[in-house]
């Protein structure tokens, strides 16, 4: 009996001491995969609340593009109000689409790697190929923007256009398509860029950076709405 | 809001009952373990308790991984589980663990039923007597191994839910301690179930020895709880809108007042009070105090699942 | 007897001719709506005059005067008349009110959020039109929807 005993505290060392190490090695894992993301490319988009009329032909453009079946949707406009007395109303307007997250929660919960960071351009993708569908991803993302494509049967969202618009070397299908040119995307990394320049120059705001998502679609914010408590 | 679909709602019930029969292994190989190392040592195989819960643990873990992979949108792309691993993701470590889990488990199981199965076979395959000198050999690590793997089940089941940063009621940190230990108790109540079923004595020692753990591990379970919604309603924000909409009126309120606490827990823990005083079991009372044990847990997994999904951060 | 048995059968083929006819009014009919004998403008107005639209019903039992005001000194001289259109004397916000007399802001606003923005800004006729037999606006496609927002909207 005590020979056993020590036996199985051995075991329980042995196997705290493995916990510990693969903790460090994930650690250690994590921190290379940072250094992997210093590439000269990290887009980003910018969504001006100022300028958004609503209009959706962004939506359309957008499922037109990536060939986004009915009843699903990578890209919404949230419209909340009216605001004001009859006749001076208005609206806002929010983009509900993938944030693009630089700490990016659905490709931290994915059991196959299908959600990934592509470390060229910063943009989160799916391989639909690798996504087996267990919805991890969609319950793991805070702002609820993924869905399950009915046709491939792979969760899907905003790419950024990266297999379709992109690859041609032309920007996002939602921003050729504003009318209002509300929407500025470009590269963080070029200090020359439109969207750098934007950025710089006029406050603006990202959605639920609390939760350490660092959100990469930017905000810049409308008039305000009602005061809400 | 409708109870059991709403906006927010990514996860189905058929992810509770995977959740409950990982939690109601873990917790039945558990008490095995200590049954056979606390009462009845080597002839522990002929006791119907021991045998119910050594049937219910791979039993459970085979249902619910089933039930998992019918739940994926691709099923047939299940093996890309297996292949593909994501050492941060908590379902791949998850699935690892099942795996390795599953290997201990059965050498177990082998070392406990060494002697029926070397009768049985009479020799007639070397390979398989040696096989099970060898696991025999190592039935401490293997023992040490399995209880630490079983642990780790029942904890990776309220982990899954809380790495998800989106709804701050499952993103909590007492909850893989509350489903650990309340897949703990359902595995009590499913290896006492079980052993009546097989015939087992109500007022045998595994019986007693069972209920005797069950009641501290019902007060931790309601401490727990408390702490869980505690620490919610004080961190304030949407985990505070979380707590009072989980527990409020309506569907799921009376699940968790009704179902969970009275049926679940205060139930359970006035029978085995009373149990203990009186001191003889009668089958009624066993099989009644565990089916009303293992509904609780049934419940509070779904009442953990969808109420946890209404609220986002 | 027999001539109220005439009667009996003739009116109530009629009657059932009346019924089985479209429920839209044809262009036939719309030929005699009360609106469209308004000799006051329809001496000048005859081809640009006519009214077809929902609004024309003699149910409504609407004269011209109703929307576009009285004739007063009109066509030599000052009148209060308002003319429904972007190159009208009258201001967007004049225009807008004569259609929110019978229609409630926030009706329109339910039916469709851009009323509530548009109010004071653009005239109804910008989108709607009313003298043809359907308002074009109401069918639109999504499509078109869109192309209606972009052709103000779009920056250059």
């Amino acid at each position: 009996m005590e020979n056993k005993r020590r036996l199985f505290l051995k075991c329980a060392c042995a196997t705290a001491v493995g916990a510990v190490g693969s903790t460090k090695l994930i650690a250690a894992q994590s921190d290379t995969r940072a250094d992997d993301t210093e590439a000269e490319v990290n887009y980003a988009l910018i969504h001006d609340e100022t300028k958004c009329i609503g209009c959706e032909v962004c939506v359309d453009a957008c499922r037109e593009t990536n060939n986004v079946p009915e009843g699903v949707s990578r890209l919404e406009i949230v419209k909340t109000g009216p605001f004001g007395e009859y006749p001076d109303q208005y609206f806002s307007f929010s983009r509900k689409s993938c944030q693009q997250c630089d700490g990016t929660p659905c490709v931290n919960v994915c059991p196959t790697g299908a959600a990934y960071k592509d470390p060229k351009t910063g943009i989160v993708s799916v391989d639909s190929w690798k996504c087996v569908g267990c919805m991890y991803c969609i319950a793991a993302c805070p702002y609820q923007i993924r869905f399950i494509n009915p046709v491939t049967k792979a969760a899907d969202k905003c790419d950024f256009c990266k297999e379709t618009r992109l690859k041609e070397g032309k920007s996002p299908a939602c921003v050729a398509a504003c009318p209002t040119k509300a929407l500025v995307f470009g590269n963080l990394k070029d200090p020359d860029s439109e969207i750098v320049k934007v950025l710089k120059t006029t406050p603006n705001y990202r959605s639920k950076t609390d939760l350490g998502t660092r959100p990469k679609l930017f905000r810049i914010a409308a008039k305000d709405g009602e005061i809400k408590l | 809001m409708n109870p059991f679909h709403f906006d927010s709602l990514v996860w189905h019930w058929p992810i509770a009952i995977y959740l409950f029969l990982a939690g109601i292994s873990a917790g039945a190989i558990c008490f095995a373990v200590l049954l056979k190392h606390f009462k009845l040592g080597k002839n522990a195989y002929k006791s119907s308790f021991v045998q119910a819960a050594c049937l219910l643990a791979p039993l459970a873990v085979f249902a619910g991984l089933g039930i998992l992979v019918l739940d994926l949108t691709k099923p047939f792309d299940f093996w890309k589980i297996l292949v593909f691993y994501n050492p941060t993701s908590i379902m791949s470590v998850g699935v690892a663990v099942l795996m390795i889990y599953q290997v201990a488990l059965f050498s177990w199981l082998a070392c406990l039923f060494k002697e029926p199965i070397s009768n049985w076979c009479d020799h007639r395959w070397p390979l398989i007597d040696r096989i099970l000198n060898i696991l025999d050999k190592h039935e401490p690590s293997i023992t040490g191994l399995l209880v630490m793997l079983a642990l780790s089940l029942g904890a990776y089941t309220g982990f899954l839910l809380s790495a998800l940063t989106t709804f701050p009621m499952l993103n909590n940190p007492v909850l893989p301690m509350l489903f650990l230990v309340s897949g703990i108790s359902s595995g009590a109540a499913g290896t006492l179930l079980g052993g009546l079923l097989l015939k087992g004595n109500p007022d045998s020692k595994e019986v007693h020895f069972i209920h005797h753990i069950e009641i501290p591990i019902i007060l931790l379970e309601l401490v727990l709880l408390f702490t869980f919604f505690i620490g919610l309603i004080i961190s304030g924000g949407q985990s505070q809108v979380a707590a009072f909409t989980a527990l409020g009126e309506g569907f799921w309120g009376w699940i968790f007042w009704a179902g969970i606490i009275v049926i679940g827990l205060t139930l359970p823990l006035a029978f085995n009070l009373f149990m203990t005083a009186s001191s003889k079991r009668k089958l009624s009372y066993v099989a009644i105090t565990a089916s009303c044990s293992l509904l609780g847990v049934l419940l509070l997994r779904n009442f953990i699942l969808y109420t946890g999904q209404m609220t986002v951060a | 007897m027999s001539r109220l048995k005439n009667i009996l059968t003739i009116s109530i083929l009629t009657l059932t001719t009346f019924i089985l006819s479209p429920s839209s009014t044809s262009y036939a009919n719309t030929l005699n709506l009360t609106i469209n004998t308004n000799k006051q403008c329809m001496m000048c107005h005859k081809k640009n005059g006519k009214m077809f639209g929902a609004h024309s019903s003699n149910s409504l039992e609407l004269r011209c005067q109703n929307c576009h005001r009285e004739k007063e000194g009109h066509p030599r001289k000052r009148s209060s008349l308002i003319k429904f259109s972007d190159d009208s004397l009258s201001t967007a916000e004049e225009q807008t009110a004569v259609c929110t007399t019978c229609h409630n802001s926030d009706d329109l606003t339910e039916v469709d959020w851009t009323h509530a923005v548009h109010s004071n800004k653009v005239n109804c006729a910008k989108c709607h039109q009313l003298h043809t037999e359907t308002d074009p606006v109401i069918a639109i496609s999504t499509d078109d929807r869109r192309q209606l927002c972009v052709n103000c909207h779009e920056s250059r």
